[in-house]
């Protein structure tokens, strides 16, 4: 084999070890769980509608590009305006929505359900976790 | 003429005549959907429609040449009111149901969809 032959061999083999090593990892940092994100809430416990079922939930503004998230979790002592850490899983589809604060409603919005797994307050003054809730859904 | 010549001619009549199927609905859509200033005068209820669907919405008043028409609009949430004037976007429907309200005669309400709903003086901003 030629000295270039042995170079591309050998450069193959580095791209092949490191993906292995990209795709390494303990199966908890896989986990959704742990791809948390931050959240302004923006309204307080309210319901959308969702193929005629009510689900229930928070609006929510994501906290580095302000995307807007219902946030669908049971009722908690969580306040408009606070900022929590969410995990879970997220998908987009129309739902019927009311919102209190312009009395408006719209039937097919489309909309961004971020499925709460776990939740926590966010303090951001003191730049830590309140210990986790775990939310245990219907 | 052979199959790759079929498949790309009913290929070309499909993305000819594609347009004209989305124009036709567009019509369609828009001849049905309107904006209406309404007077919600029941409370939130459920109906059961002639065409045999359960529905959940206020039976409302709106006005048009002089003239008083009820309709049932349905909404998927109910946080209006009786009395609420609202600018509803609505799509009207061939369903209909059979109510009294005010102690007159049972009459044939016409069914329409809401799809956008805003309180009226928030449209208007003279409150």
């Amino acid at each position: 084999m030629s000295k270039s032959g042995k170079m591309i061999k050998a450069l193959f083999c580095l791209a092949a070890l490191s993906l292995c090593f990209c795709r390494c990892g303990s199966e908890s940092e896989k986990s959704p769980d742990n791809r948390q994100r931050l959240m302004t809430l923006t309204s307080d416990y309210t319901e959308i509608v969702v193929f005629s079922s009510k689900v229930p939930g928070y609006w929510a503004r994501q906290v580095s590009d302000s995307e807007e998230f219902f946030l669908y979790m049971q009722a908690g002592s969580y306040k408009k305006g606070e900022t929590m850490k969410v995990g879970g899983v997220f998908g987009t589809t129309m739902a019927a929505v009311f919102r209190d604060e312009t009395l408006s409603y719209e039937r097919e919005h489309v909309t961004n359900i971020f499925i709460v797994w776990k939740a926590a307050i966010y303090s951001a003054a003191k730049n830590q976790r309140q210990p986790s809730e775990k939310i245990d859904r219907k | 003429m052979n199959r790759g010549n079929i498949s790309g001619l009913i290929f070309a009549l499909f993305v000819l005549i594609s347009p004209l199927i989305n124009c036709q609905t567009f019509i369609e859509e828009s001849a049905s959907v309107q904006d209406y200033s309404v007077k919600i005068v029941t409370d939130a209820i459920t109906v059961h429609t002639h065409s045999g669907k359960n529905l959940d919405g206020y039976v409302a008043e709106y006005e048009e040449g002089l003239k008083n028409f009820r309709i049932f609009l349905a909404f998927e949430i109910q946080k209006y009111k009786k009395g609420d004037w609202l600018v509803v976007t609505a799509k009207s429907s061939d369903d209909y149901i059979r109510m009294s309200i005010n102690l007159r005669v049972e009459s044939n309400i016409p069914v329409y969809y809401a799809l956008r709903a805003r309180n009226y003086w928030a449209v208007t901003s003279i409150r």
